[in-house]
């Protein structure tokens, strides 16, 4: 950047590693203003990871494999959907009712570096929830995780996903429907959902809503993959990835949106 | 409405109009100016009269229904992107201060300006300097009074500006000393060859240090002048008389208007240039009666002006 006596002369050359730095700058800063809710948000998560592997195990009489495997990849699900769509968006609807995010946007950023920032910050957020909740099923059920770049990539894909949705949730309604929104998005997550259980074990129709929700396809991902446990599903790959467009897509629209 | 000297290097704003809730309520009425480098521009009217969604048109957060703003020949309203880069703007409201000390709410905004490393550091110790501010430097920024708030997002706003700032209130709870910093900054912003374009509710720094002032009512712009016009067709002279009783008030000089305020024992009036001279001789006799605690003449004030051009009601 070109500047004279402090004016800055010339905007246009925005090359990469320009706008690399930019980006690194309201990384930077998301960060310093989150220091304290990052590594609460961790404890919580390392709890919720071990209150699904150890709490919900006492439920269930019989510890089959299939009962372990569920429950061990329920809890890492289940830890990415409390970060992506529950804590972030009650977080980015605050900062919105602060005026934080208006101010942003009023900085020289693309309304996209803005979103790419905030999810670099929540995909961060929600690792300390993955790696207790792999812990916690090394420990409880004695499984070995089959670490690899896909299911590290499907881990990343899980986590954009669910933070896209959630983005989209704070960004689209007002605080007290997005807080409605997630609530319901948890419990349904907890109880209903065939994520720390077979889907078989659900009426048919239910799963055709369950497999063009987002929340079951990601968990299968994550279980075909890390537990090398079923089969890896393209569909599944497919209907997260679309859900995250959608999720972004529309967080984009809001935020690009003038009054 | 006065014609301003408009350069290449001109904000221009024209025709423009704003409205919300399906056109009832009316924010912008066919504003129409130009802002230009060197001049402090303050902009001034009652609460609502569309100060502030100018400002957000400006930088694109509000869209106007019609009208654009150009600078070099370039829509800001076409090109959203453009005005972020070129314009910065201190919000009406306090910058995102939580959990961040100064240092560092003022370094993160260079970075995201694009500057890093020493030359970063350097403009931070800078503007710290310059508001006098350091002391307070690496405080964390939710800790520190409204004034201080008000200085740390004065200083993100205007640390390696690009060159057109709005600035939105920056004085408000600003102590009287950091006050005259904060608009010393903007001369020397102005004087550098930038756009400074001010919203605030103090006439009296408006008159001191602006160059020029716009006036909104209703979201209608009525007044576009310089601040040191002596030939205002509104230009008046306000004498306010301190009584040592009440009932001395007695055969008061014609005017344009007289106001008692009995509690505290002031009559002020407001006369034309041709009624200073009776109005003068007036309070003489009082003197001469001792009838007079103080008094004081001066030349119409943005204030009184203020005051006769605009209901003062908002919408």
């Amino acid at each position: 950047m070109e500047t004279k006596n402090n004016v800055i002369l010339h905007h246009g050359g925005d090359g990469v590693l320009f706008n690399l730095k930019k980006l690194w700058g309201l990384i930077r800063w998301s960060l310093i203003r989150h220091k304290y809710l990052l590594p609460t948000f961790s404890i919580v998560q390392a709890a919720f990871a071990l209150a699904i592997v150890y709490g919900l195990a006492l439920l269930i009489p019989d510890e089959s494999q299939t009962t372990a495997m569920y429950l061990s990849s329920g809890a890492i699900s289940l830890g990415i959907i409390a970060v992506g769509c529950v804590l972030a968006p009650q977080i980015v609807s605050t900062a919105k009712q602060e005026g934080i995010t208006k101010y942003q946007r009023t900085l020289p950023v693309t309304r996209s570096a803005l979103l790419f920032a905030d999810i670099a910050i929540w995909c961060v957020a929600s690792l300390p929830g993955v790696f207790m909740g792999c812990l916690a099923a090394i420990l409880r059920f004695d499984i070995t995780l089959d670490i690899t770049l896909l299911s590290f990539l499907i881990i990343v894909i899980a986590q954009l996903t669910m933070i896209c949705i959630g983005f989209a949730i704070a960004y689209a309604f007002p605080p007290n429907v997005m807080a409605l929104v997630t609530q319901l998005i948890m419990l349904g997550g907890l109880l209903f959902s065939p994520i720390t259980y077979p889907i078989d074990r659900l009426p048919e129709w239910t799963t055709y809503i369950y497999q063009s929700m987002p929340f079951v396809p990601i968990t299968n991902l994550l279980r075909s993959t890390l537990f090398n446990y079923g089969l890896f599903s393209l569909i599944d790959l497919v209907v997260a990835i679309l859900w995250a467009i959608l999720g972004f897509s529309l967080s984009l629209f809001a935020l690009s949106r003038r009054e | 409405m006065n014609k301003q000297k408009t350069s290449i290097k001109s904000l221009e704003i024209k025709s423009l109009s704003k409205s919300y809730k399906r056109g009832s309520v009316k924010a912008n009425r066919d504003i129409s100016a130009s802002f230009n480098p060197n001049e402090i521009v303050a902009i001034i009217g009652h609460n609502g009269a569309g100060k502030t969604t100018l400002l957000n048109q400006i930088i694109g957060i509000a869209k106007p229904d019609q009208g654009d703003i150009t600078f070099e020949g370039q829509s800001f309203i076409d090109n959203t992107k453009l005005a972020r880069n070129l314009v910065s703007m201190m919000p009406q409201f306090h910058a995102p201060l939580a959990g961040v000390t100064l240092r560092q709410s003022i370094s993160s905004v260079l970075l995201i300006r694009g500057i890093s490393g020493d030359q970063n550091k350097r403009y931070v110790n800078a503007i710290l300097n310059d508001l006098k501010i350091e002391q307070w430097a690496d405080r964390s920024g939710d800790k520190l009074s409204g004034g201080l708030q008000r200085l740390a997002s004065f200083a993100m706003a205007v640390v390696c500006p690009p060159p057109i700032i709005l600035l939105d209130e920056p004085t408000n709870d600003v102590d009287p000393v950091r006050r005259k910093l904060v608009w010393s900054y903007m001369k020397k912003l102005a004087k550098k060859g930038h756009i400074v374009i001010v919203v605030t509710h103090n006439l009296l720094e408006v008159e001191q240090y602006a160059d020029r002032f716009l006036l909104f009512d209703h979201g209608q712009l009525i007044k576009d002048e310089a601040t040191g016009e002596q030939n205002r067709p509104f230009a008046l002279n306000t004498l306010t008389v301190i009584l040592n009783d009440w009932n001395d008030v007695s055969n008061l000089p014609k005017a344009m208007d007289t106001q008692y305020l009995e509690d505290d024992l002031q009559v002020v009036i407001t006369l034309s240039a041709e009624q200073v001279p009776v109005a003068i001789d007036w309070v003489l006799a009082l003197i001469s009666e001792r009838k007079i605690v103080n008094y004081k003449l001066t030349s119409a004030s943005l204030e009184v002006s203020y005051g006769g051009l605009t209901d003062g009601n908002e919408k």
